[in-house]
């Protein structure tokens, strides 16, 4: 890993020898010494963040989305503002960008966003905010220097726990207006790079479902950065139809296949979490996308057993059995498959997916409790 | 989450009393009955306890400090979840040791604090009597590598269960022998004590 304090005061240096003219708004000189201090607390976060053990490690995802960000920035901006990509595995739909162009997005709002366009949108929004040095702007409002030691010193130590990046990019926040222009900037460059604009609604429709699905009340740091979902809906659809934009790329099928890894991730987290639901209609999206994928099935299968509602026990057979036709060497497949059979009173049926599980798995953790089963199955006692 | 914080914090938070005073810390030594969750278990020496009381009655045993090293004993409803995570799915009657472990490493894995959880062994294991399974998971806590070993079993509406973590390195092996002879006296309410080790033949 490269030095923290050294990438923050190669950025530094960086901004403050290449000016980027802000789209908007007064322009702000780089060179000052809250900016680099900033930059500074910055790397500090973003070292921190890194190590937290919660990024969700998939270079081919973190190549996608800087590819799609590069379509939205020109070259030039890049080179003052080195923008990288990270992943945070964390299921609420958020994204926050440091000011030195570190920009954070959570699996939550992956799931979410239906198609590149979407995805386009933000980003955009994103990266306005480190490109108009909102970060900046919203320090210097701060009406005295108390104030804005706190504010730092809020950034680092929220950056510091990964549960508090959110409460960072909610409560510490920028401002309405600061949000406006980041909407107003990335939707406009979104047009620019050829993506339908009129696809960046949906994706704070879905954060308005999710909010509602997951019950969020007022007064927890996720909602209090998204009271105005239904006003930023409406804002997003003025934008795109001021735009003059009647269409463009939408990205369905790329956005798809180069982010499913993320639905099945998902997926796995919301079964050991116990959200059944949500753990299935992931599940099911990530099969849409690879219908012969056998750790799909086999996610689709375990959702099922574990759940144990009525009528999943031929669901959670049927998925498992897919699993193990697809790959005969599912070791998980067939250990639930034995599961199941188990609980239906199979126990021939039981032994012989244990013995397989056994077989392709003979270190497995719970080998124990599984030759328990089979010697179960052939009479004798557990 | 910290594996003995959300069993204590939930005790607390039920009890109404989490700005409450909590229990005092007093030698370990000796039998502790929990009446209400129905368990009895003999603490180690030189070791100090605190034991939240009802709704949800726990032992909690340390000698250097919770962050060190930790025993603990308690019980979870069935139909409720285990509450060492965030996991919904409930303990219900007719799982099979095996689900059990299962359900153990899914908690762990859905907590919001715990990184790079991993399952290192579920067994089948005899608990307070009855059979019951074993877990030994590893996982990071605010990135500090630790140890988890974990026994239950159900009986009567309710699993009985009883674990300990410390870091890994130095700390867990340190006290998994004390751990191992706490785990032996664990017993439901009213059931005999565990009868002494059979002595070690002589040698010449």
């Amino acid at each position: 890993m490269r030095c923290p304090l050294a990438i923050a005061a190669l950025l530094v240096a960086g901004c403050a020898s290449t000016q980027i003219a802000a789209r908007t708004g007064t322009a702000v000189k780089v060179d000052e010494t809250d900016e680099q201090g900033l930059w500074q607390l910055a790397g500090e976060a973003q070292a921190e963040l890194d190590r937290s053990g919660h990024l969700y490690a998939d270079p081919d995802l973190e190549a996608y989305l800087l590819e799609v960000a590069r379509r939205l920035e020109p070259a030039e901006v890049f080179q003052a503002i080195p923008f990288r990509f990270r992943v945070v595995r964390d299921r609420t739909p958020n994204a926050f960008c440091l000011p030195n162009g570190a920009v954070y997005v959570n699996t939550g709002i992956l799931t979410l966003v239906g198609d590149e366009a979407e995805l386009a949108a933000l980003l955009g929004h994103e990266m306005t905010h480190a490109v108009e040095r909102h970060a900046l702007k919203q320090l210097r409002s701060a009406e005295n220097s108390g104030a804005l030691l706190n504010v730092l010193s809020s950034w680092t130590g929220a950056a510091a726990r990964p549960g508090g990046l959110v409460f960072m990019a909610s409560v510490a926040g920028y401002s309405r207006d600061l949000e406006r222009e980041a909407d107003r900037e990335g939707l406009g460059r979104v047009v620019a790079a050829g993506y339908d604009p009129h696809d960046a609604p949906r994706l704070f429709e879905r954060m308005r479902d999710w909010v509602t699905a997951e019950k969020i009340k007022p007064g927890s740091a996720f909602y209090a950065s998204h009271p105005r979902l239904d006003e930023r809906i409406e804002s997003m659809r003025a934008l795109a139809e001021a735009s003059g934009a009647s269409g463009g790329e939408h990205g369905v099928e790329r956005y798809g296949r180069r982010t499913a890894g993320v639905l099945l991730d998902a997926a796995r987290g919301d079964l050991a979490a116990g959200r059944f639901p949500s753990a299935r209609r992931e599940a099911e999206r990530y099969l849409a996308l690879r219908p012969d994928d056998a750790q799909g099935h086999l996610a689709l299968g375990e959702i099922a057993r574990r759940e144990g509602a009525a009528g999943g026990e031929e669901a959670a057979l049927a998925s498992y059995r897919r699993a193990v036709e697809i790959d005969p060497k599912a070791a998980e497949a067939w250990r639930g498959l034995g599961l199941m059979l188990r609980r239906k009173g199979d126990g021939p049926g039981a032994r012989e997916a244990f013995e397989h599980y056994l077989g392709l798995a003979p270190t497995a953790p719970d080998r124990a409790h599984v030759e328990a089963m089979v010697k179960e199955a052939t009479g004798g006692k557990p | 989450m910290r594996i003995a914080a959300a069993p204590l914090l939930l005790a607390l938070a039920l009890a109404g009393c989490a700005t409450a005073k909590p229990p005092a810390w007093v030698p370990a030594e000796g039998t502790y009955t929990a009446d209400r969750a129905g368990f009895q278990i003999d603490g180690p020496a030189g070791w100090m306890r605190r034991n939240y009381q009802p709704p949800v009655e726990t032992f909690l045993a340390t000698r250097d400090g919770t962050a060190l090293q930790r025993i603990v004993a308690g019980t979870t409803e069935l139909g409720k979840p285990l509450g060492f995570g965030k996991s919904k799915r409930p303990v219900t009657a007719g799982m099979s040791p095996a689900e059990l472990g299962e359900l153990v490493v899914d908690d762990l894995q859905s907590a919001d604090d715990l990184t790079d959880v991993r399952l290192l062994e579920s067994a089948p294991a005899q608990v307070c009597g009855r059979p019951g399974f074993h877990v030994l998971a590893a996982f990071r806590d605010a990135g500090l590598p630790r140890r988890a070993t974990l026994y239950g079993a159900t009986d009567g509406g309710r699993l009985f269960w009883i674990y300990y973590v410390a870091p890994e390195r130095h700390y867990y092996p340190l006290d998994l022998p004390t751990f191992d002879k706490v785990r032996e006296t664990f017993r439901l309410r009213g059931a005999p004590p565990p009868a002494p080790a059979p002595a070690a033949p002589p040698t010449s």
